[in-house]
């Protein structure tokens, strides 16, 4: 019956995830030398082309970026417009993240002082909400939440567990982490009352996703005031490695010892393998996608919409960093921020 | 079907299992005084009129089979609408999936054509109002021929759906795939033609004949 109601949008889906760039794309990209050059080759060679073509000649890097979320909302809208519940439900949970880093893009934003309009063009369009404009006057937390949040979904997870006052660095930091936590367990919950296709792959895929959020709160913990037990209560209560992993996470102190928790975990030994700080985060994304990919391979179950939303972040990821690395001409370190699998 | 064998539903569904069970044992071991007459149900159930049985299965043919192949295509059309909306070159091709699952149903209404010509009109015994045994069996026969014919079907349209569906996704990734997921929606579709040659071996020995 699944197709019923959604066999249209999940076959739509796989036909854009047929159009993704693929490695040979990535390799001919990372061979232009401008921008323009990029424009040209996303115009022919790609799936862009309609999106980049009106691009005006200084392009920037934010301009092919923008291009790029376009093409993302416009997918993703189409399956949001064939959707009814559950799927529909579903589609909103996976836009909560992005409203969670919207809003952290503004605070930061605002922090640094830059207008309005500069915050709002940077957001992602699939978390767009409409009180996000209202952020950027907020000066306290409480402030914050009256504002801007209490009419969003992102509401409830908001109001139990946030206690700071002032709208610092740490603190956005903080209410990142603590929102994306009470996101990732709101979702699970969510995907438990699922059929059961859906459940075994969403909870695979969440779970590598709490791993993720755990290690990274860990690796950027060093050299910050996070105390031990604020550390602690920011993991979820879900996990591959949970409990025992996200409880020996919490007391360390150096990558090394991060590492010699992760060597006992099968699926991130090879992140273990080098020296290079960067290695374990994109490890970690590699990690990702290929579970995505692997959720792609079944049919009838919602886990492929989340695997495709991925796979469109990751590759508007990819093309970031490829355009700030062409603008500042520092094409040696291309190769670290480009992830894809086959 | 797992939301059903999940959490509070699951004592409920014992609880009635259990009295279904008490009833029939208690029902069977004290004969007369039971709860269930068994003698005069097997009265009730020989009584029945086999032109009955021979409609229920006649409707039982060309029904479940319609289902099977409506399920069947509804499950391949959306995914190839979809699938097309990327890659048009698939739509004529993929056509042949939804004629598989229409293929199902024209089974159900052969086998169905053919039971209805084996009614024919036998008088029933004057005096006690029962049909003669050759007349009940025909009866039996063509019902569970008709059974058989719907069932296999049914599951047959499924499964040439669920397979066309792959086949249209597959396809408009890599053309090359068309053909050999094509075989195996062939395969699929076979399991329909087994129950409909079970379903004319059996309503062949169904004759409704006066004696």
């Amino acid at each position: 019956m699944f197709n019923a109601k959604n066999g249209f949008s999940e076959a739509h889906v796989r036909g854009c995830q047929t159009k993704r760039l693929t490695k040979q794309n990535y390799a001919e990209l990372s061979r232009c030398d401008t921008l323009e050059d990029i424009k040209t080759y996303l115009q022919t060679m790609s799936d862009y082309s309609e999106y980049v073509r009106d691009l005006q000649a200084p392009v920037r890097p934010v301009d092919i970026i923008e291009c790029c979320r376009k093409r993302q909302i416009a997918e993703f809208n189409i399956c949001c417009q064939q959707a009814s519940s559950p799927l529909s439900n579903f589609l909103e949970y996976l836009t909560y993240g992005y409203m969670i880093d919207n809003l952290v893009l503004a605070l930061n934003g605002m922090l640094r002082g830059r207008t309005t309009e500069a915050i709002l063009e940077k957001c992602s369009p699939i978390g767009f909400f409409d009180s996000l404009s209202a952020v950027v006057v907020s000066s306290s937390v409480q402030e914050l939440y009256r504002l801007a949040l209490v009419d969003t979904p992102l509401a409830s997870y908001f109001s139990s567990s946030i206690k700071a006052e002032d709208l610092d660095e740490l603190n956005i930091e903080l209410i990142r982490n603590v929102l994306y936590k009470e996101y990732l367990q709101d979702f699970m919950v969510f995907c438990n009352k699922m059929d059961q296709n859906t459940r075994q792959l969403m909870e695979k895929l969440l779970s590598m996703e709490a791993d993720r959020h755990a290690i990274r709160i860990t690796l950027n913990s060093f050299g910050t005031e996070l105390s031990k037990a604020d550390r602690r209560n920011l993991y979820t209560n879900f996990g591959t490695m949970y409990p025992d992993g996200f409880a020996r996470l919490a007391n360390c102190e150096t990558v090394d010892e991060v590492k010699r928790i992760l060597v006992a975990y099968p699926e991130f030994r090879e992140l273990t393998k080098s020296d290079d700080p960067h290695y374990i985060d994109r490890g970690l994304r590699v990690l990702e996608l290929e579970a995505c990919g692997q959720a792609l391979d079944e049919q009838f179950n919602f886990a492929i919409f989340y695997a495709f939303v991925k796979f469109q972040e990751n590759e508007i990821n990819n093309l970031m960093w490829l355009t700030e690395c062409v603008a500042q001409r520092q094409k040696s370190s291309l190769g670290e921020g480009i992830v894809y699998i086959q | 079907m797992p939301g059903i064998l999940h959490g509070r539903s699951i004592p409920v569904i014992a609880a009635l299992w259990t009295f279904t069970l008490v009833l029939l044992v208690r029902g069977t071991r004290t004969e007369g005084s039971g709860f269930i007459d068994w003698a005069r149900l097997w009265v009730l159930f020989t009584r029945i009129n086999p032109y009955f049985f021979s409609a229920m299965g006649i409707a039982a043919a060309v029904g479940l089979s319609v289902a099977g192949a409506a399920w069947g295509i509804f499950i391949t059309g959306s995914s190839l609408l979809g699938a097309a909306v990327h890659t048009p070159r698939i739509t004529s091709k993929n056509l042949i999936s939804v004629i598989f699952c229409e293929a199902v149903a024209i089974y159900g209404v052969i086998i169905a054509i053919i039971l209805s010509t084996k009614l024919e009109y036998v008088p029933s015994d004057p005096d006690t109002g029962a049909f003669h045994r050759t007349t009940m069996m025909a009866g039996y026969a063509v019902f569970a021929s008709g059974l058989t014919c719907g069932l296999a079907n049914l599951v047959c349209g499924i499964c040439v759906g669920v397979v066309g569906s792959s086949c249209a996704l597959a396809d408009a990734a890599n053309p090359t795939l068309f053909v050999k997921i094509l075989v195996i929606e062939i395969f699929g579709s076979a399991l329909g033609l087994f129950g409909v040659i079970v379903a004319i071996i059996l309503s062949s020995n169904a004759v409704f004949e006066k004696v």
